[in-house]
């Protein structure tokens, strides 16, 4: 059968799309979904698209079923994904909690919109706790926060790549704006870039004699005494532990002498970019640090970047601490005064931060 | 009176939580202050099932506890998973009919020792072991009178009784059993003591 | 597209009615614009959130002035939108399919994968129920050249011939009119376009 993309394109399309051709060049076998905006086009393109190339897809009755059955192709061998956002990721909290005990490799996309609740359509930055820490577990998960189309490409491949290498369910949080919002990017073959692509294959039903010629697949997400749970949770973080440096990424732009550090993630970097090039024009010693993975976060990193000399750190996101929340507790101790701009539901453009960074300098 | 601390263990259907429930009730009554707690796993039937029952004057901090003054195993299987309740304090109890091999005994005790509880309950009614294992703890843990234990019993059974008044003979007949039991293996010897190492 | 050529009617005729119908995006399109295009002198449908109060993420609506939008006098502008089901929404407009004065009109963009070659532009207009006309829009946002908007018109001409339809014209960005004299975009004509699209954020 045909690959779906070929060599490098040069494209222009929307977020949503983006994912739908990514998950088709990075070989995934099936998608369960359930429609809630602003994800709905993942679904339609991949139904859409995936035909052609011999792919599977099944709407569910709701998106706890549609985690579930993630889960059960994975277990089955098969490449599985969903796409979610607002409700339905408070919904597929359940599911996400099964693939960390049992150690799944699903894919999920997330597109924040406003929260609580059904909140807007539109976007926000208010599922970073959800998508991060979410489940009834300890937030043994893989979570990459993407700021630009390409890096829906890049990320959504590489999603498949480390959930299945590693075994955390690993997410792409993007948001509103990411999917409907139009840019171009290259959409590539990425074993035609040597990128090692990850052959699945089924976590029960093996060959051999169970007792004899191997021992049975425990699949757990459920024990008998505390003791039992106990020994499972600390091994779950001590392989989470373990891999964390691995999987850790992060973007920092003008950091190295910054004296105001202007902490973001996702979409909101972009602004962020833009806001510390105009006020480094002005002579204002900004930098901006950005966190690719949410989880593990990158806190060892940013760190070392406050010992440089950061005066003060100024988190910004479109949510009311979601992100402040994940960054103080990985760099607890650190004495630098951190500012807020807090704004849920709302899109954040440099003019806002720029204003924000010179109203704390003055 | 010091604080007691009392592990009971078996498989889900013995019992072995209606045995507790009984015994923190007649505390209760007696004026004692009390925690009782179920650790089970999610079968609906039969599976692990272990209580942990403290009964004492002042109020009790934590429901759970390291080491037991009583553990009572109703089954071999709950024997492996409670020696770790056992320590030099502990008299460790279980039923003279198991298999016992060398892991399903703890290390550390005070007293081993076992009673011929099943052997009994078939004289009676099997479904009143649990009720000759209770009787068996009071006896070792003094910790609350017969006549409050029979009055939580009427409590809990009562409903029972009313229908079927031999019952209520039957499980008073049961505790004495177990009572008994113990008096004559304290009395005869053969129980396990703790050596000075 | 929908909005210039509203707006470039209007310089020539009276009266020019532009109906939102895009159910996939309806944050992003004309919302936003309806002010700015009503001061223009354009009569424009679009719903807004104080039209579906109460209907939160539901209330994606076809009001009924955008349903019988083909009984109006004057100009009408239908814009469909993007999306992979765009066109069916015109099932929805009563006498839409069926009138003769409509023009269906496909915009292609060759720099989305699904229409990049004469065989997808071809499959997917075929998957709509009525086109009468291509429009070459092949672009990539701000990294377009003009050579990218002409090699996408060759493609779409090929298309268009297999389809035996006409290509109307081929949408060119202001930015690159002072390229125009020499590009090859011929024989059908060029419009030069501006985007009106809020910045929306992004």
């Amino acid at each position: 059968m045909d690959k779906p993309v070929t060599g490098t394109k040069k494209v222009f399309m929307t977020g949503n799309e983006t994912v739908a051709w990514a998950a088709l060049a990075a070989g995934a076998d099936i998608m369960f979904g359930y429609p809630i905006t602003p994800q709905n086009e993942i679904m339609h393109y991949w139904t859409r698209l995936g035909t052609k190339y011999g792919r599977d897809f099944l709407q569910t009755e709701d998106e706890i079923s549609a985690g579930f059955t993630v889960c059960g192709a994975i277990i089955a061998g098969k490449k599985a994904f969903t796409a979610t956002a607002g409700p339905g990721n408070t919904l597929m909290q359940e599911p996400f909690s099964m693939a960390e005990a049992m150690r799944l490799p699903t894919v999920a996309i997330i597109q924040q919109r406003g929260g609580p609740s059904s909140g807007t359509v539109i976007y926000s930055q208010q599922e970073v706790t959800l998508t991060t820490y979410g489940g009834n577990g300890e937030g043994h998960r893989i979570v990459y926060s993407t700021a630009t189309h390409q890096e829906i490409y890049d990320y959504t491949i590489k999603a498949f790549n480390n959930a299945w290498k590693y075994r955390f369910p690993t997410f792409v949080l993007g948001d509103g704006y990411q999917a409907k919002m139009r840019e171009p990017l290259e959409i590539y073959d990425p074993e035609a870039r040597n990128i090692e692509m990850v052959i699945p294959s089924p976590l029960v039903g093996l060959p051999g004699r169970i007792g004899i010629e191997r021992e049975p697949q425990h699949l757990c997400n459920i024990y008998s005494l505390e003791d039992e749970l106990y020994e499972v949770v600390l091994q779950l973080q001590a392989e989470y532990d373990r891999m964390a440096p691995e999987l850790e990424e992060y973007q920092c732009r003008e950091c190295d002498d910054a004296e105001i550090l202007v902490v973001s993630h996702g979409v909101v970097s972009r602004s962020a970019d833009d806001a510390v090039r105009f006020l480094r024009a002005q002579g204002i010693k900004a930098g901006a640090f950005r966190p690719i993975t949410l989880r593990p976060f990158p806190g060892r990193a940013l760190r070392e970047i406050l010992q440089t000399g950061v005066k003060k750190m100024l988190i910004v996101e479109s949510a009311y601490g979601q992100l402040a929340r994940l960054l103080q507790q990985e760099i607890y101790g650190e004495n630098v005064p951190v500012e807020t701009l807090l704004m849920p539901g709302v899109g954040i453009i440099d003019a806002d931060i720029i204003s924000k960074v010179k109203s704390l300098i003055h | 009176m010091r604080l007691v601390r009392v592990v009971l263990a078996g498989e889900g259907g013995q019992g072995v939580q209606s045995a507790a429930e009984i015994m923190a009730e007649a505390a209760y009554e007696e004026g004692k202050q009390t925690i009782y707690i179920p650790n089970f796993g999610l079968e609906q039937r039969g599976g692990v099932s272990i209580a942990f029952l403290q009964v004492g004057d002042r109020r009790i901090g934590a429901p759970k506890f390291n080491k037991a003054d009583v553990v009572a195993a109703l089954s071999q299987r709950a024997m492996a998973r409670t020696r770790i309740y056992s320590g030099p304090d502990t008299i460790f109890m279980y039923d003279s009919s198991f298999e016992v091999t060398e892991e399903d005994l703890p290390t550390q005790y005070n007293m081993i020792l076992d009673i011929p509880a099943v052997e009994k309950s078939k004289e009676l009614n099997t479904r009143v072991f649990n009720v000759i294992i209770m009787g068996a703890v009071l006896e070792l843990t003094a910790m609350i009178p017969v006549e409050a234990t029979r009055n939580a019993l009427e409590k809990k059974l009562g409903y029972k009784f009313e229908k079927n008044p031999e019952l209520r003979e039957m499980n008073y007949r049961a505790m004495e059993v177990g009572r008994a039991l113990v008096r004559n293996r304290l009395k005869g010897g053969e129980m396990v003591c703790a050596s000075t190492t | 597209m929908a909005v210039n050529r509203a707006l470039e009617l209007l310089r020539s005729s009276k009266k020019v009615t532009l109906v939102d119908l895009d159910f996939v995006e309806p944050f992003y399109t004309l919302r936003g614009l309806k002010p700015f295009l009503q001061e223009q002198g354009l009569t424009v449908i679009a719903w807004g959130r104080e039209d579906s109060f109460g209907l939160g993420e539901t209330g994606s609506l076809v009001t009924p002035p955008a349903r019988w939008a083909m009984w109006r006098s004057g100009d009408i502008i239908l814009d469909v939108g993007y999306g992979a089901h765009g066109a069916a929404s015109l099932n929805l407009v009563e006498g839409a399919l069926e009138s003769e004065e409509l023009k269906v009109w496909a915009v292609i963009n060759t720099a989305r994968p699904m229409t990049s070659t004469v065989g997808d532009i071809v499959d997917y207009v075929q998957g709509l129920q009525r086109v009468d006309g291509l429009i070459n829009n092949s672009h990539l946002g701000d990294l377009t050249t003009i050579e990218f908007v002409a090699e996408g018109l060759l493609i779409v001409r090929k298309a268009a011939k297999i389809l035996n339809l006409p290509v109307i014209y081929t949408a060119v960005e202001k930015r690159l009119e002072p390229e125009l004299p020499v590009a090859d975009l011929g024989p059908s004509p060029v419009k030069v376009i501006s985007r009106y699209m809020p910045a929306a954020r992004w």
